[in-house]
């Protein structure tokens, strides 16, 4: 009970923390999901999995490729959030203890291309405050609100939320809510409401509704929130759409894509395709460069073995770059298309929609495919 | 329990949620039944003799043995720290032995490697697939050697076994067979559901449909890691349409399913990092379903893309560890190629394959799959 009632009180206070007492050399930039931080050119900041509390290890090397976000002599007073750590070069700022970088490969400001990259970086920021009984996780529609089981929450179109009207000194304070729902008896096997607990507090977007029967259930926006019995694993998607009335609970929708980009499902899950269906590939140079045979042989796949096996995804003059979606000049001067910084090809011997062959391109890991749950894709470990 | 019951309990599928078969109630002996397996292992079929007589020269070697014989003895201790390096660790360099540094697996026909040891055997797992006696070119097979089963069927063809039948990595306990089934146990992809549907009775029906599916769940083990009979698989489907979803005739004898061969069946498969969409002419499946219903095993024979093999073996990766040459499998098994020739060139397509397999027992569900947005 103790637990709990620190957890309510955390989701009471700690809003505020992330926007306020900012140090100077740092924007907290507002985002569906809660706030990401940037440095005064709005260049996105990233926080590193493999830093020690209170102590970066990203030295020489790591440090060119993810610059320190160092504080200006003397540091500015700013909230308790906000420490520094020593570095050789000055002092680099931290928040809640873990050190902050930018990524010299972002392209421009709002661009988060470091984002997950060596499965250890990751852009820096709060999420918005939940009922300790939600969260907030990733699926294909976006970000969006799950369940303490990491099940996504739905809203209901049909559900109409009003202040209960009585004189009761409590229920003010507590602010509850009359929930009038189409959804009841059988419905509520398919879409299960999630229950707030008798002590839980109405504040901000999250509300506290009372259904028919007298539970509690949590509403965000002013929208009643359920989980859904189709769904059986975590963050997935099934119940967005059902019955024209369902909606997953989607806090921030998923990284626009240029309108050339496709899905085809495939064995491993979703992946990324041109406009013809055919599985695209991002191009990581340095892993190329890095199987270099000691034999003098070249690179693991040169100029004419690419020109051979893979071809660029062009862009046109009019295409603009959109999210992490960006255009490049080729040394023949054509523009390509790019991902987080990574050039965009096809593969040859792909023959038709969500052939996978470029998988298979012995010994490298140069080229991988795209997948749409932003994670890599399942079994190529060893590819 | 009477063992009608029993036996009827164990085989029963709940309808409810798209589950296949049928539904509990007191006439549901007299209904068509729905029989569903998983299949647990998928190794390509090797018949070993004793002695090893089917590799009369032994083993094949392997792309490191190549490159490490093509080096000068200074190469040799610079690149391998006087040995010190491992064969997995040298990989990379082995693997680009072309001239011009081309990498073998990739672009096999940058270098020729000596000839690949086939099997020699007269005895091999198989079926008669082109019905002939002796092998002879007809319209849709090109000659080749016949075995004698291993059960002593006549006639029998498989191309598949003279290419991999001396090859380490495809040998009983090679790591090629035993890495592929350790992770699809692990990872759960490339699993294959087969359904039985319209059985009146599970040990014998002259005619029943059998499909096969993708399982997008991962096997439900016990605690000694072993499958877990009548555990539920949801099948892989877009929209509601299965993406795999192969259906052919069958029967079953004595508790033995034998379908009728299918000009063409898809069946997914993963192994050693590999997805593969695999597409299996002249496809028929043998499965004995035991007794208690609990389990199966069987053979799957047909003809295997040419093409689709080359891929297979030149993107594994594993040259180095699982004794093959990239150059010389390539080169021989367009040479065994014996189905399905190309109507320009003549050459076959296909090599005629057999497959041992495992399965228990499980519940195929045909609930909607993950929903995909398409544009």
């Amino acid at each position: 009970m103790r637990g709990f009632i620190i957890a309510l009180a955390l989701f009471a206070a700690h809003s505020a923390v992330a926007e306020d007492g900012l140090p100077p050399e740092i924007q907290a930039k507002k985002v569906g999901a809660g706030v990401v931080f940037t440095d005064q050119k709005g260049m996105t900041l990233y926080t590193y999995a493999r830093d020690d509390v209170g102590v970066s290890n990203c030295k020489a090397g790591c440090i060119d490729v993810w610059p320190a976000v160092l504080a200006a002599e003397p540091a500015a007073k700013v909230a308790p959030a906000w420490t520094l750590i020593e570095r050789s070069n000055g002092k680099q700022w931290a928040y809640k203890r873990q050190a902050l970088y930018t990524y010299v490969k972002d392209a421009a400001p709002g661009t988060s291309f470091g984002d997950g990259a060596g499965e250890a970086w990751f852009v820096a920021g709060q999420d918005m405050a939940t009922p300790p009984e939600i969260a907030i996780g990733r699926s294909y529609l976006g970000r969006v609100l799950i369940d303490a089981h990491d099940m996504t929450l739905y809203t209901a179109d049909t559900d109409k939320l009003k202040p209960r009207q009585v004189a009761d000194a409590s229920a003010k304070t507590v602010g509850l809510f009359d929930l009038t729902s189409a959804c009841t008896k059988a419905c509520l096997a398919t879409w299960k409401p999630v229950p707030a607990p008798s002590v839980a507090l109405s504040k901000g977007d999250w509300s506290v509704v009372v259904r028919g029967d007298g539970s509690r259930q949590w509403a965000y926006q002013g929208k009643a929130l359920y989980s859904y019995a189709g769904d059986l694993a975590a963050t997935e998607t099934r119940g967005d759409g059902k019955d024209r009335i369902w909606h997953a609970a989607v806090v921030e929708p998923a990284p626009p894509v240029p309108s050339w980009v496709t899905y085809e499902a495939s064995d491993a899950g979703e992946l990324l395709a041109n406009k013809d269906g055919f599985t695209i590939y991002a191009f990581t140079e340095a892993a190329n460069k890095a199987r270099r045979s000691n034999l003098g042989a070249p690179a693991t796949c040169d100029a004419e073995c690419i020109k051979t096996f893979w071809q660029p995804v062009l862009a046109t003059a009019s295409d603009k770059p959109i999210g992490n979606w960006w255009i490049v000049k080729t040394d023949d001067g054509a523009l390509q298309w790019a991902y987080k910084g990574e050039t965009i090809y096809t593969h040859s011997r792909d023959k038709k929609r969500g052939d996978i062959m470029g998988t298979r391109f012995t010994g490298s890991k140069a080229w991988h495919t795209l997948m749409r749950s932003g994670q890599k894709m399942q079994g190529m470990g060893g590819n | 329990m009477p063992l009608t019951r029993l036996y009827f309990s164990r085989f029963a599928l709940a309808a409810g949620l798209g589950l296949a078969g049928v539904s509990l109630d007191t006439n549901a002996a007299d209904k068509p039944r729905t029989l569903g397996f998983v299949v647990t292992t998928w190794n390509t079929a090797i018949y070993e003799s004793r002695f090893m007589d089917e590799c009369p020269e032994g083993l094949n070697l392997g792309n490191d043995e190549f490159w490490w014989r093509g080096l000068s003895k200074e190469d040799r201790s610079k690149l391998t720290q006087n040995g010190m390096v491992t064969q997995i660790e040298r990989m990379g360099y082995a693997l680009t032995r072309g001239p011009k540094g081309e990498n073998v697996c990739q672009i096999p026909t940058a270098v020729t490697d000596p000839p690949l040891l086939i099997a020699e055997g007269p005895v091999s797992y198989g079926a008669n697939l082109d019905g002939t006696t002796d092998g002879h070119a007809t319209p849709k097979s090109c000659a080749h050697a016949k075995f004698e089963g291993v059960d002593g069927t006549p006639a029998v063809d498989n191309q598949m076994y003279r290419l991999l039948g001396c090859s380490y990595g495809w040998r009983n306990y090679g790591h090629i067979e035993m890495n592929a089934n350790g992770q699809r146990k692990t990872n759960g992809l490339g699993m294959i559901l087969i359904e039985v549907a319209n059985v009146d009775d599970p040990r014998n029906d002259n005619d029943v449909d059998v499909t096969f599916y993708r399982s997008i769940d991962q096997f439900v083990l016990d605690s000694s890691a072993s499958v877990i009979p009548y555990s539920t698989y949801r099948i892989d489907q877009v929209n509601g349409v299965p993406r795999y979803g192969s259906k052919v005739k069958g029967k079953i004898e004595n508790g033995v399913l034998k379908t009728i061969p299918s000009p063409e069946v898809r069946l997914p498969f993963y192994g050693n990092y590999t997805l593969l969409d695999q597409t299996i002419k002249d496809m028929s499946l043998k499965l004995e379903i035991d007794p208690s219903g609990d389990r199966a095993k069987g053979q799957i024979v047909g003809y295997y893309d040419a093409d689709q093999m080359a891929d297979y073996l030149g993107g594994l990766g594993f040259a180095a560890t699982a004794q093959y040459s990239c150059p010389a499998f390539h080169t021989a098994l367009y040479q065994l190629a014996d189905g399905y020739p190309d109507p320009k060139t003549g050459k076959c397509t296909a090599l005629s394959s057999a497959w041992l397999i495992n399965t228990v027992a499980a519940f195929v569900d045909h609930t909607d799959s993950t929903k995909v947005a398409q544009k």
